[in-house]
């Protein structure tokens, strides 16, 4: 954008939204990757961001929507970023009746804001996506950012039953309703969730709620092989027990959540009626007995907290890189130890978080160094794992990496022959680009 | 005859081919039997190559086609509308690999739903959604229509336990849809292409999620004396926190015609109303929650509350239940199954007005309907070949869709929109909904040859 552009940019943004609400230049706090947008822009509504975006379209500038910024430079670098729409200021619930188990709310809600008007009802939105301490709803639809809690409840995407969307030209539309069993017409909810704001704005979520467990606790065995505690996580997924998460944490991980403990574990988390929990710590008892492993169990609050932790590692832990792996849940426990082996030498600190029910294994650490050697092998070190792994159904995403290594990877890897249908949808629903441009797979 | 008919008994054979008028008769309509369109010709591929190649044979002819599994479909989806050509998929029934360690099934689109957990259930598994026509109707089927069932109301729809697709586009081209066992990337294609009702492609192969059978299954049946009790019950158990996997009402028509019939549960003919409740788990969390449920059921008016002894008595409840449709048809020449949803706690309000809606109409009705979900199912008992009558059948389905999308509702909740529902689409949409619709349907099938005229209205002449 030329100066004189975004001067005149600016008042049309001040005209819609109020002076308050625009920032020009963004302060740096706002930067996603190494690019640092033209305007930040704090609308109040959806007629707003209409307006917003018919100015946009009409301009062809860049826009990218953001929630918390927590999961901005997941995605691959933008080609432009003119104007970065927060939903900031639109945190309304917008109907919560308890008796229908659902909701809606503005995108800009927090998840935390949400779940503090439920949990009265004994009713919840159950994601723990990474930081969920300051995630918004709308972010966690447009990610589909899911958890440990995954295991259990599935995704978000599973959760969403209706959307209100401002289209790239400024348009709305509604996908889905209110109620919790739905077939009108198309899904369009599925389109747009996970969808990295690349189709659309999202500004109104409705999601169905789920009963808040009258109990938890967390099973932690441990153990210095990976088999034994494979074996363990087997044993409880082929048992009648219930787990609500189950989760493969290494030395270092375990070091920053329980630095008594700072050795290979499975957690094991309950959710469920009291008897129940008490039922099933019993059975995970009998089984680390059986299998000679170490056991520590943790409840109610310190059960809680270890799992709220666990959504705050990267902060807690140095997080240069960051990969999320999908295999067949049956390859987790091969796929982290693959993992491990090819960045080893590049990264330290390195923090396995693998889950043997989903088949999501999370690969985080400190680059050894910034020199040209470590981010080349760091590059090849996941093309290696896409490689390897393509031929079991496998995928390898970078959830987060400097922009150094961005340039020279594609974090999605590859889509295979559904691309072409991607590209159409795109240019169906954004034909001008200008949302979250280069953001998506194949930097759609 | 025309050349793609030669060209297709090239792929198939002649014999697979059926032209004779009167043999089309049998796919001139689906399980609902108000839309009556007879086909150009049904073909019987085997494989994934034979519908490949028969796609692009009838693409380059601009013939439309359409898939179909068992036609126990309730909307009118799986009939050819303008002279299409009808893939009937029975004959793709093998399931092509089990694998308990990672919880899935690659299965062909003509597996029978009820077949697959049967094949799974030794080794402690089941294939979550259950609609009722389970014992007959397909997955390939079940995938087109996201159908449901009991049993959605804690697991979930299909489209929550499929995880992969691959599909041969409307234009020939295989793709492949979710990863199979593992998430894909990109556009969530996979959630798009559930419940698109085959209007975006054909299906050949499909990975399920299995689900472990859970170590307690209880199931509860309570009579109540009112409709508004049994609604405020429902309301109740929801309210509470309890998550059944099933929640079901069946009204006095219903109970009376099923205990008339060869499904006879041993059901209380006096009762206006009962709920089937199941709850599912851990064994100390199901006998926990049981008793709640049963008092939560006293609180709010229920006479009695059976708990099934055994197996066998669960069994013959739910062969009630899931015969009351096909006991209701038995004493009707007609049988409009309808299906709407509501916001669960608005049941007590709108039950009584569906009532009264029918009875405006002079006509017979009964509800069996998954409760829970605030999923209804208003059964309308009519004689077809009454025009009057099928034309008030009509005009009270108009007015109950009408009061269900008022509170909040919609117009189907597991049937689909086919051909008889969209009329009625823009109760809930807006023309500007309608349009990002029809945007996705063109990038799967630009030339709209794909079960055309379903789902979408007509504007302009383009469907949107």
């Amino acid at each position: 954008m030329t100066l004189r552009e975004a001067d005149r940019v600016e008042r049309e943004l001040v005209a819609i939204v109020g002076e308050a609400n625009v920032l020009r230049p963004a302060p740096e706090a706002y930067a996603i990757d190494d690019r640092r947008p033209s305007l930040v822009v704090f609308p109040e509504t959806s007629e707003e961001i209409a307006a917003v975006l018919r100015l946009a379209h009409a301009r062809e500038l860049a826009v990218v929507p953001m929630g918390s910024g927590r999961r901005l430079s997941f995605g691959n670098l933008l080609e432009r970023v003119d104007i970065l729409l927060s939903t900031r200021r639109m945190t309304r619930i917008l109907e919560y009746e308890p008796a229908d188990l659902t909701a809606s709310v503005e995108a800009g809600c927090t998840l935390m804001a949400f779940n503090r008007v439920a949990l009265p009802h004994r009713q919840w939105l159950p994601f723990d996506p990474p930081d969920a301490d300051r995630a918004t709803l709308g972010g966690i639809a447009a990610v589909d950012d899911f958890g440990p809690l995954r295991h259990g409840y599935g995704r978000p995407r599973d959760a969403v039953i209706g959307l209100e969307v401002v289209q790239a030209d400024g348009t709305r539309i509604r996908a889905g309703g209110r109620v919790v069993k739905n077939v009108t017409g198309y899904d369009l909810n599925k389109l747009f969730v996970g969808s990295f704001g690349t189709l659309g704005v999202l500004v109104r979520v409705n999601f169905k709620l789920r009963p808040y467990p009258e109990a938890e606790a967390t099973t932690l065995f441990f153990d210095s092989e990976w088999e034994r505690l494979e074996s363990g996580a087997r044993q409880i997924l082929q048992s009648e027990l219930l787990p609500a998460a189950l989760m493969l944490v290494n030395e270092e991980a375990m070091s920053a959540l329980l630095p008594d403990h700072p050795r290979k574990a499975l957690l094991a988390r309950f959710l469920e009626t009291a008897p129940a929990v008490v039922y099933q710590m019993e059975r995970a008892k009998a089984l680390a007995r059986s299998l000679s492993l170490e056991l520590v169990e943790l409840k109610d609050e310190a059960s809680r907290s270890i799992w709220e932790k666990l959504g705050r590692l990267h902060r807690l832990l140095p997080t240069d890189l960051r990969l999320r792996l999908s295999v067949l849940p049956a390859h987790t426990v091969e796929a982290l130890c693959a993992g491990e082996r090819a960045l080893d030498e590049t990264l330290a600190r390195l923090h396995i978080l693998a889950q043997p029910g989903t088949g999501i294994v999370h690969i985080g650490g400190e680059l050894t160094s910034a020199e040209e050697r470590t981010l080349s092998s760091v590059v090849q070190a996941i093309h290696h794992l896409r490689r390897t792994w393509a031929a079991h159904r496998g995928r390898v995403i970078v959830e987060h990496a400097p922009p150094e290594i961005k340039r020279r990877v594609d974090v999605w890897g590859d889509v295979g022959a559904s691309l072409p249908l991607m590209r159409a949808l795109k240019h169906a629903f954004d034909p001008k680009r200008i949302l979250s441009p280069g953001r998506f797979v194949a930097g759609l | 005859m025309a050349s793609w008919i030669a060209e297709l008994q090239e792929i198939v054979g002649k014999e697979d081919v059926l032209t004779d008028p009167e043999r089309l008769l049998a796919y001139e309509c689906d399980g609902l039997s108000l839309h009556k369109h007879p086909p150009a010709a049904v073909v019987f591929p085997e494989s994934a190559e034979e519908v490949v190649g028969i796609v692009k044979v009838l693409w380059r002819h601009r013939v439309p086609f359409l898939a179909r599994g068992a036609g126990t479909g309730l909307s009118g989806g799986a009939v050819a509308v303008d002279g299409g050509v009808i893939l009937e998929l029975a004959r793709m029934n093998r399931i092509l690999e089990i694998d308990y360690a990672n919880r899935l099934a690659v299965v062909e689109p003509g597996v029978i739903n009820l077949m697959l957990t049967r094949a799974v259930a030794d080794a402690g598994y089941f294939y979550a959604p259950d609609p009722s026509s389970q014992m007959a109707c397909t997955l390939g089927g079940n995938v087109a229509e996201n159908a449901g069932g009991p049993h959605c109301l804690k697991y979930g729809m299909t489209v929550h336990h499929i995880l992969g697709l691959d599909v041969v586009l409307p234009n020939g081209e295989v793709v492949t849809l979710g990863g199979h066992g593992t998430d894909a990337v990109g556009y969530d294609l996979l959630g798009l292409f559930i419940g698109s009702e085959g209007t975006f492609g054909i299906v050949t192969k499909i990975t399920v999620r299995l689900t472990r059978r859970p170590q307690a299954v209880k199931t509860l049946l309570a009579d109540f004396l009112s409709i508004e009790d049994a609604s405020r019950a429902v309301s109740a158990i929801i309210a509470a926190g309890i998550l059944p996997s099933a929640l079901e009402m069946m009204d006095r028509a219903t109970i009376e015609a099923v205990e008339a019939s060869v499904y006879a549960a041993g059901l209380p003919t006096d009762a206006a109303a009962v709920l089937l409740i199941e709850l599912d788990g851990l064994a100390v969390s199901v006998e926990y929650e049981a008793e709640r449920v049963v008092e939560l059921c006293r609180a709010n008016g229920a006479r009695q509350v059976i708990v099934a002894r055994d197996e066998t008595e669960r069994a013959r409840l739910w062969a009630g239940r899931k015969g009351a449709f096909g006991a209701l048809g038995r004493i009707n020449p007609d049988l409009m199954v309808q299906d709407a949803v509501i916001p669960r706690s608005k049941l007590p309000e709108v039950l009584p007005e569906v009532y009264r809606i029918a009875a405006r109409y002079g006509l017979r009705m009964a509800n069996v309907f998954h409760a829970g979900d605030g999923n209804l199912h208003p059964n309308i008992c009519f004689d077809g070949r009454d025009s009057d009558e099928v034309r008030r059948v009509k005009e009270a389905c108009r007015e109950i869709m009408e009061l269900c999308v008022r509170v909040g509702g919609t117009l189907t909740g597991e049937h689909g929109i086919g051909l008889d529902k969209i009329a009625y689409m823009s109760l809930v949409f807006t023309d500007d909904d309608l349009e990002a619709m029809a945007r996705v349907r063109a990038v799967f099938d630009p030339e709209g040859l794909c079960n055309p005229g379903k789902v979408l209205p007509m504007r302009r002449c383009r469907a949107f």
